[in-house]
């Protein structure tokens, strides 16, 4: 479903992706793992269409037809599937949870439809329902972790990327955020996790990629990547 | 999209009707000023109208879409030439201006086609302006336009042949009235309204709010701004050329740097993004600034009103930052004329 073939990326004068490849399967969920600054965040901007890189091609095929990630508009990415729920819960801080989720259905017209996709989110996080009508910016954190996702799944995604959904949040607070992502999984969504939380990663990941400094350094199934040593050592925390 | 707050009681009369209904109250007083006061006031009143226009245009981009511009004199500038230059008498055109070009010179427009014309040229410049700024991140707009009122300036100083240079364009035929003042006003609150509660406003606001955030959910913020930008501008050169129509003369220094200043002040402290918010601190500041002119005169500090001005600027920015209404609209408005929640600051 998504193919990105020898991707080298910019920001400013640093090279931060350097010819970087790896594929998504459709109904596939792939885990992208490394360190802070190896360039999995970039990764994911390019791929909306926020970053543009040097060189390199990424596609994304879908029912819809093919599209070219490193030169369409991020607006038509968007309605072409590709969702991007970045870093850091970017929710509307003054809008009520229930406006930043109709925002999330920006690139959707069809009412009807609009509200089965809200309904659906609301069964997925209940709490979004009960703040409905609280400005965003008044949540917890884990509650807004949830309404960046949920504004993610109002744009009805086909491929949906996901940057750090576990950064920064209570251990059970996570338990849900993962909980969800593999109900996502189930229904057919094809998902990209970028994760610092390796072992949660790997353990539902069908494939994973490890970045190391703008490189994919490692490639394999989840499970076999939690046995390989090198992972173990860098990302698990456990000694040789 | 789902309304979040229940209406306690039914309104009789709601949306399109209830403002039909409040613009007809406006205009009947709006007769009994101009049939019983004096031309002074009625020419006040006409400024008033004009003033909270400007206001309600400036929040396309220093309200609904969080850009800060300066550039509403330079458009201002752009729409009264252009108007004045359209209306312009035919056969005076010769001596005032006998520089002009053979199809300039021949062609005596009403007024109404004339102030379309001098909105569309100046949307033309911001369209321009815009284009390479609006790509960018942070405070350059700012910048940008006040660089703007100030190429704006030099080009009517020195483009002697069509602006009559420092001297400005006298004479201009009084084609604006409180009526024009008025029906302008209406129709920049109702499409600001229009706007602020449609999808696109919903992009203006978001792209405020989060820009990252909104691109990640297909909103093309570039456009966005540029159509906040462009728009602003276009109101901005109606409401000039309206002006300029009634007091008849514009100089290249008859809108300056503080008007820029005095409009964002209006926006900030009705509350950036209110258009009622807008409407009610021009029509107040406007109100005060004339009141205290004679009061100036009479103890000799002139310039007194515009520091009263700054230090109420100052005043509302200490004890209440949001302004009057913070970004939303006063409760009752809303219900009357339609229009959810959305943007409202807690």
């Amino acid at each position: 479903m998504l193919e990105v073939r020898g991707l080298d990326v910019f920001r400013g004068a640093t090279h931060v992706l350097k010819d970087v490849s790896f594929n998504v399967a459709r109904g596939e969920l792939a885990a992208l793992i490394g360190a802070n600054g190896a360039g999995k965040s970039t990764t994911l901007l390019t791929l909306s269409g926020l970053l543009r890189p040097r060189s390199g091609l990424a596609v994304m095929r879908t029912e819809g037809g093919e599209i070219d990630l490193t030169r369409a508009s991020a607006e038509r990415i968007v309605r072409a599937g590709l969702i991007h729920c970045p870093e850091g819960r970017q929710i509307f801080q003054s809008l009520t949870v229930a406006e930043n989720l109709a925002m999330g259905a920006y690139t959707r017209s069809r009412r009807e439809e609009i509200a089965a996709a809200t309904a659906e989110v609301h069964e997925l996080f209940p709490i979004l329902k009960e703040r409905a009508s609280l400005p965003a910016g008044s949540l917890s954190g884990g509650e807004q972790m949830m309404l960046a996702i949920g504004r993610a799944l109002l744009a009805s995604p086909k491929l949906l990327l996901l940057d750090e959904p576990s950064l920064g949040l209570a251990p059970k607070v996570v338990e849900t955020i993962f909980d969800v992502i593999a109900r996502l999984k189930a229904q057919g969504v094809t998902i990209l996790l970028i994760e610092q939380n390796a072992v949660m990663a790997l353990e539902i990941a069908d494939r994973a990629y490890v970045m190391e400094n703008g490189r994919i350094v490692l490639a394999g199934a989840g499970r076999e990547l939690m046995d390989n040593d090198r992972v173990r050592q860098s990302y698990l925390g456990v000694p040789l | 999209m789902s309304k979040t707050v229940p209406d306690e009681t039914p309104l009789p009369i709601r949306g399109f009707a209830a403002a039909a209904l409040v613009a007809a109250a406006a205009a009947a007083a709006v007769w009994l000023a101009q049939a019983s006061l004096s031309d002074y006031v009625v020419t006040l009143l006409a400024v008033l109208f004009l003033n909270a226009a400007l206001a309600v245009s400036l929040n396309f981009t220093n309200g609904f879409t969080g850009l800060f511009s300066l550039g509403h004199p330079a458009f201002m500038t752009i729409g009264a030439y252009v108007a004045a230059i359209l209306t312009f008498p035919e056969r005076r055109k010769g001596t005032m201006l006998p520089g002009l070009p053979e199809f300039l010179a021949t062609t005596e427009l009403s007024l109404l086609p004339a102030i379309l014309i001098a909105g569309a040229v100046a949307a033309v410049v911001a369209l321009i302006v815009g284009f390479p700024v609006l790509r960018l991140r942070g405070h350059y707009l700012a910048v940008a336009t006040l660089g703007l009122i100030v190429i704006i300036q030099s080009l009517a100083t020195n483009w002697d042949t069509i602006t009559r240079g420092g001297s400005g364009l006298s004479g201009i035929p009084r084609l604006t009235g409180i009526w024009w003042a008025f029906g302008f006003m209406l129709v920049v609150i109702a499409a600001a309204w229009r706007i602020k509660f449609s999808s696109l406003g919903r992009a203006m606001m978001a792209t405020r709010e989060n820009e990252l955030a909104a691109e990640c959910v297909g909103i093309d913020t570039v456009r966005v701004r540029m159509l906040a930008f462009v728009l602003g501008a276009f109101f901005a050169a109606v409401a000039g050329a309206l002006l300029v129509h009634l007091i008849s003369v514009v100089t290249p220094r008859t809108y300056s740097v503080l008007l820029a200043f005095n409009l964002v002040v209006m926006v900030v402290i009705g509350g950036s993004g209110s258009i009622i918010g807008a409407v009610i601190a021009a029509s107040a500041i406007t109100v005060l600034s004339e009141a205290l002119r004679p009061v100036e005169e009479s103890v000799g500090l002139y310039g007194m009103s515009q520091v009263i001005v700054a230090l109420a600027l100052i005043l509302v920015l200490y004890l209440r930052p949001q302004g009057l209404f913070g970004s939303g609209e006063p409760m009752i408005v809303r219900r009357l004329f339609g229009g959810d929640r959305f943007g409202q600051t807690p």
